[in-house]
């Protein structure tokens, strides 16, 4: 008997050594690979994770910070952090101050709640992380970003912005020079960018809910990475993708970006890259276009815009195919450049305009006669911006009905050799659906 | 004017007029049709519409093109009915203005119910009532401007004939002729350099001030050029009380002109 109260008094003794134990104490007496629960109530940041461990969340369970520096730092490989509420980093852009700072390769984010800091999760110079089903706040009490979106596109450096104050939001998830990230099922909101990519490459973003933010996903010199599936809406600008190759934007919706010089989605000198059935709608600008190279835009819908698609210079070799413009105030906006180096359709198949003469008499779903889509106000949006009071005049929709029939001399236009009509889908599906039957039956 | 103005408040001769307006306004087959095309466009609006949002839209194209050529055409229609008739109808204790002001106000109250056919499925829709209650007062003082067009160029024309053809000339002049001048000026230096000038003028056509109240304020279009100019810029923070004033100021103005041609006709 005497034993067994002796070996109870031990383990009580254990145990609440344990419990009286600082949270940094714990990860530190723990050995690589160890599992440690963190049972709720507050417990202190800031945490420093220099070994292989796993960490779990009870429900109520937070690191609260200090309001200085990272809250909790992941400086070793092979961690994983789960069920927490992290809160309380400083808040020094200049010092990328972050509610989790990860510089351990492989490190698994998952299922936190992430608030009242800097920037949410900071990920640098790593490989394999996994970000998965976080939810990310800013700091609503600081300013949001005011600056025009199209400032600075280009002129930033690797890291984020030093220039801007201190009392500026940072970003939900940022990333420098890392490779192979896995980012899935987030949601963020009230950050200055919600996803920032920079150098950061064969990485996938997918499913992930961005909204209330500048850019949804502001991402620059990062090649081969993927985006699919993920809702960018309400933001300033979607998404600004810029000085990258080789990507796949699949399945996105960039929506209800407005306000004076919003975007839905930013493409700009990016090259051989496919943007594949996004729904980009209700935007000021839905997609624009500038100096990109050899990309495939297939299948997308953009609709309800105040400008639809605004193509920019220097843009060659591009091809646009089976996507479906609809309801966009302004189709397309060339500003005067010349878009003769793009296609507009592909193997014969075009795009689907709204307001294009259907004249189909094979009846193969494909309009008879090319499609011209007229840019009324061309380099006088930008030398005279006041014609925008001009936007849905029934005077300018009489012009475009001219267009249709006979060239204006002098106005900027892009041509679809064979666009499309509603009946394309239809037919489609009819000849997909009889090749599987035809094949059953073989 | 002086003999105008003292007969707008007799308000039995009104009455009378008003009536009179009434009965013949209901057997108007500008209206006839009007009622027609505005029960179709509701229920196009609402058929044909991705999302009860786009329902206001659909329906402020309607506006734009139908509402103010029916209220042109039923104007000028109705000034020129009676033609054969003024020897007589001068004749009656009737003030003049009074034949005027209860065609305005008869045409105009059956133009407000029929009205309601268009907005309606809307609102069923739920278009939001708000919006869609802003846009029916709207468009019934775009129509009350276009009805004003339609009864000067009637009572200025000398026969029906002439009277549509001037109607409809000034309807295409403001749909189309002005933006088209305002596009083509834009492109010269000279325009370019004072854009509150460019912006003043467009603000006067009504069509161009309903269009861009509608689009700007009640679609919530993002106001690209709102901050390029002062005037620009007041004009898109006040663009439903403008146009409500720009409707009012055609409206006064051509309902007067039609008095003062009415009254040289008696002289």
């Amino acid at each position: 008997m005497n034993a067994r109260i002796f070996c109870l008094a031990i383990v009580l003794g254990i145990t609440n050594h344990a419990n009286s134990a600082t949270l940094q104490e714990r990860i530190d007496a723990a050995a690589p690979g160890d599992t440690i629960r963190i049972e709720a109530g507050v417990h202190a940041g800031p945490i420093v994770i220099n070994k292989p461990l796993t960490i779990v969340g009870e429900r109520g369970a937070e690191i609260r910070g200090a309001g200085r520096g990272n809250v909790v730092t992941i400086a070793a490989d092979d961690v994983a952090l789960s069920g927490l509420r992290i809160a309380g980093s400083g808040l020094q852009l200049s010092d990328d101050d972050a509610a989790v700072f990860v510089t351990g390769n492989r490190a698994k984010i998952d299922n936190n709640v992430i608030a009242d800091s800097l920037h949410g999760i900071y990920l640098k110079k790593i490989s394999g992380a996994q970000i998965l089903n976080n939810r990310i706040q800013g700091k609503t009490t600081l300013t949001a970003s005011t600056e025009p979106v199209e400032k600075g596109i280009g002129t930033s450096t690797e890291n984020c912005d030093t220039t801007l104050v201190a009392n500026r939001r940072g970003n939900g998830i940022h990333q420098w020079n890392c490779e192979g990230t896995l980012i899935r099922g987030n949601e963020i909101s009230d950050t200055r960018d919600g996803i920032y990519f920079s150098f950061t490459n064969n990485s996938r973003v997918e499913n992930n809910l961005v909204h209330h933010v500048r850019y949804g996903l502001h991402y620059m010199y990062s090649d081969g990475n993927v985006f699919e599936n993920n809702t960018f809406s309400e933001n300033a600008a979607g998404a600004a993708i810029m000085f990258s190759k080789e990507l796949v934007v699949r399945g996105n919706r960039f929506i209800n970006n407005r306000g004076h010089r919003a975007y839905g989605l930013i493409f700009q000198s990016c090259d051989r890259s496919r943007l594949e059935q996004n729904e980009i709608s209700e935007n000021a600008v839905g997609l624009s276009f500038n100096q990109c190279n050899e990309n495939r835009i297939v299948g997308n819908r953009v609709t309800h815009n105040y400008i639809g698609l605004r193509f920019g210079s220097n843009s060659d070799g591009n091809a646009f195919t089976e996507n479906i413009f609809v309801r966009n105030l302004h189709p397309v906006e060339t500003g005067g450049s010349d878009v003769s180096g793009s296609r507009w359709a592909v193997n014969g198949v075009g795009n689907f305009w709204d307001d294009s003469f259907e004249l189909d008499l094979d009846g193969d779903g494909i309009n008879d006669l090319p499609h011209r889509e007229l840019d009324l106000f061309g380099v006088l949006r930008r030398d005279f911006p006041a014609v925008a009071f001009l936007s849905d005049s029934p005077a300018l929709k009489l012009l475009r009905f001219a267009e249709e029939r006979a060239a204006l001399p002098g106005a900027s236009y892009i041509e679809d050799p064979a666009p499309l009509n509603s009946r394309f889908w239809t037919l489609r599906a009819q000849r997909a659906a009889r090749s599987v039957i035809s094949s059953n039956t073989k | 004017m002086s003999r105008l103005f003292p007969s707008l408040v007799e308000v039995a001769p009104l009455r009378a007029v008003l009536l009179r307006e009434f009965r013949d306004a209901l057997i108007n087959r500008y209206f006839q049709v009007f009622s027609v095309l505005s029960l179709l466009g509701g229920a196009a609006a609402f058929v044909l519409s991705e999302d009860t949002h786009s329902i206001a839209f659909l329906i402020l194209q309607v506006s734009l093109y139908f509402v103010s050529l029916f209220a042109l055409l039923a104007g000028a229609s109705s000034a020129q009915a009676e033609r054969e008739e003024w020897q007589m109808l001068f004749a009656q204790p009737v003030p003049r203005a009074a034949y005027i002001i209860g065609k305005f106000i008869a045409y105009l109250s059956i133009f407000s119910a029929v009205l309601v056919l268009l907005f309606l499925p809307g609102l069923v829709a739920g278009s939001g009532a708000q919006r869609i209650a802003m846009l029916y007062l709207q468009t019934l003082l775009l129509a009350a401007a276009f009805l004003a067009v339609g009864l000067a160029a009637g009572f200025l024309a000398h026969d029906r004939a002439q009277a549509l053809i001037a109607g409809v000339s000034a309807w295409l002049l403001f749909l189309f002729g002005f933006d088209l001048v305002a596009l083509f000026a834009a492109r010269w230096d000279f325009v370019q350099k004072f854009p509150d000038l460019w912006v003043g003028l467009l603000m006067l056509n009504p069509l161009d001030s309903f269009r861009i109240e509608a689009l700007f304020a009640l679609e919530q279009i993002p106001a690209e050029a709102a901050n390029k100019t002062p005037l620009a810029s007041w004009w898109i923070g006040h663009a439903g009380l403008w146009f409500s004033m720009v409707a009012a100021f055609w409206t006064v103005a051509l309902v007067a002109l039609a008095g003062l041609r009415l009254n040289r006709w008696e002289e």
